[in-house]
């Protein structure tokens, strides 16, 4: 197909894609096992207070809802902007953070906290030792899976995704032991976990998030130039200027940084950081500068749709978000795939 | 590319002694002197594993050589080189691309551009002038991964050009390179021709060319000054009528060679 009109089509993908945003935060603050109508918003977002008599959906808007759908969109720009880097920097567009190691390595780091932590249940600390678990073990699995690939002449790129599939399996393997020995609450916890979720929303996890997403959108907005001549190839990057080796590690640490980061606050949520690259990429090409805000601005539309739908589908139970971002983006990466495979 | 021409002055652009590379099965290549002047084309010649791309990745520092080896490019230690410093001077097009994202052919040959800050016009209008130098204005919107082979080469050896692409044609100040490996391999003879002699335009500007090339027939008719590799060792270095000849041709490539003169550019024809 001719590509003719992709400078136009980025255009518009951006703005769908911001549209696309509003509707799904506004859905997802509307509709839950509670649904609200659509003046009480704009009167709170006003500055004004509700009556006492709906004074529980005032709280039911500004603590539970904001910050939950905030952080829906935070977390899915955070998987999506990880996912299309990990895609370029491997040169291989089926390629995604938890192939380094970072999604099994969190797992370990959560599942650890939570075996730990039941003799300590009732510590106001608990589920942030969670996110400090899931973080720290993510991050430490990605440097050994970096360390492992390395040696004096640089990082193998083919080596890494191999050792991550390794240190991946090992690391699941001392979580499945985990499982095995662990009693049954601790284990309904951590399988609860691994599905992802994002029931424990709040403020501090908002503030905490949008600083990561922040500090690595705007340096990995800086690298975009990089990334775009990697994709040719490490040696023709190099030929055109760029310092690979430093480049590499910058990446692969901000990566680690970013995806420990969202699977700490969220548990692991599969599917957005592989799927929404891709699908952008189909539509306005590989050019990182314009591919790495519309990945952002796509997981966030994405992971907070599938929020909404997780709260509001069998309401008031909730399913677990993970399992329904998959559910969701699957058959739409399908039919793409399908009607345009030769792109 | 301009009627008026400038004859640089033929300084020494890549100068190479004792070019050796090592691995742990032996020398990939041993002891190669060699050297590039501003204004020539330079062919490397050979039979399979001769050691033609190992020489070739020595010359742009893409391969690590032995202490001892001793490169030099524009007066200066190649080692010694800022990468961003070196790339607005010299482009590489290696044998294997792997490029497998969709960009368009345009924004491919745009990337040659990322070491210069030339601004966005005019980095449009050096991609728009390659795009035609290598005959690829036809299909610059096209999707780069759904080219044929010889296309893609085309678009790829079109972005080291824009790489070196010189905007005033007087370079004898800042004159710049092209290594080239086996840029003739997926051609036409039509294309082949045509690349050569856009080669040619800019040595004449005062820039250089280093390639390696399997069509002695090509090197024959546009190669200032041959390099015949057999076995990682020089063989022959020097002008077409003194490597090109059948004792050398024997030597280098196991077979008997006839050698006629072209009837009309007056070269060494092998048959």
């Amino acid at each position: 197909m001719h590509a003719g009109s992709r400078h136009s089509k980025t255009r518009l993908t951006f703005f769908m894609l911001g549209l696309l945003l509003l509707l799904g935060g506004l859905s997802g603050i509307l509709f839950g096992a509670v649904n609200l109508p659509f003046s009480s918003i704009l009167f709170i977002l006003g500055g004004g207070d509700l009556p006492d008599s709906s004074a529980h959906l005032q709280l039911i808007l500004t603590e539970l809802r904001f910050p939950r759908v905030l952080l829906a969109m935070l977390v899915g720009a955070n998987l999506a902007i990880c996912g299309a880097v990990s895609q370029g920097l491997f040169r291989n567009p089926l390629a995604d953070p938890s192939l380094i190691g970072v999604t099994a390595g969190a797992s370990l780091g959560a599942s650890i906290a939570i075996v730990s932590g039941v003799s300590f249940s009732g510590s106001l600390l608990f589920a942030s030792t969670i996110s400090f678990g899931a973080f720290v073990g993510g991050l430490l699995t990605v440097l050994l899976v970096y360390r492992i690939s390395s040696n004096a002449n640089g990082t193998s790129v083919a080596t890494m995704l191999l050792t991550g599939i390794a240190v991946t399996a090992f690391t699941a393997a001392i979580t499945g032991l985990l499982d095995f020995y662990a009693d049954n609450e601790s284990l309904r916890r951590m399988s609860l976990w691994r599905m992802g979720g994002l029931e424990g929303a709040n403020y501090s996890h908002v503030v905490l998030a949008s600083i990561v997403l922040l500090v690595i959108l705007s340096c990995f907005q800086h690298q975009a130039q990089t990334l775009n001549t990697l994709l040719l190839g490490e040696s023709e990057a190099r030929h055109l200027g760029i310092n690979v080796e430093q480049s590499k590690t910058r990446l692969i640490l901000l990566i680690a940084a970013g995806t420990g980061c969202a699977v700490a606050l969220a548990g692991t949520i599969a599917f957005i950081g592989l799927v929404v690259p891709h699908i952008i990429r189909l539509v306005i090409g590989p050019n990182h500068r314009f591919l790495l805000p519309a990945s952002a601005m796509g997981g966030a539309v994405l992971l907070v749709l599938a929020d909404t739908f997780a709260r509001t589908a069998v309401a008031p139970t909730e399913l677990p978000v993970g399992l329904i971002s998959a559910l969701l983006g699957a058959p739409f990466f399908l039919s793409l795939l399908r009607h345009r495979y030769d792109y | 590319m301009t009627t008026e021409q400038t004859v640089c002055p033929r300084t020494p652009l890549l100068n190479g002694k004792n070019i050796s590379v090592k691995v742990e099965q032996g020398y990939l290549i041993e002891n190669i002197e060699f050297s590039l002047k501003a204004g020539e084309l330079v062919a490397i010649i050979g039979p399979n594993g001769a050691g033609k791309t190992t020489l070739l990745n020595a010359l742009c520092a893409e391969q690590a050589t032995t202490t001892g080896s001793d490169i030099i490019f524009n007066g200066k230690a190649l080692g010694n080189w800022l990468p961003k410093e070196k790339a607005t001077r010299m482009a590489v097009l290696s044998q294997n691309n792997t490029l497998n994202f969709p960009y368009t052919v345009r924004e491919v040959v745009t990337l040659g551009r990322i070491p210069h800050a030339t601004g966005k016009d005019l980095d449009a209008h050096i991609t728009a002038e390659a795009l035609k130098a290598l005959d690829i204005s036809h299909i610059s919107e096209k999707i780069f991964t759904r080219l044929s082979g010889g296309e893609k080469q085309r678009v790829q050896l079109a972005r080291v050009l824009a790489q070196v692409w010189q905007v005033e044609k007087n370079v004898c100040d800042k004159p710049a390179i092209l290594l080239l490996d086996e840029p003739c391999s997926a051609l036409d003879p039509g294309h082949q021709h045509q690349l050569m002699r856009t080669l040619k335009e800019f040595c004449f500007d005062g820039n250089a060319v280093v390639m390696v090339l399997h069509d002695i027939n090509l090197a024959s008719r546009y190669a200032d000054t041959l390099f015949a590799l057999r076995e990682g060792s020089l063989i022959a270095s020097g002008g077409v009528d003194e490597v090109l000849t059948p004792k050398n041709m024997h030597t280098l490539f196991d077979m008997k060679f006839t050698s006629l003169v072209h009837p009309k550019y007056g070269h060494p024809v092998l048959l």
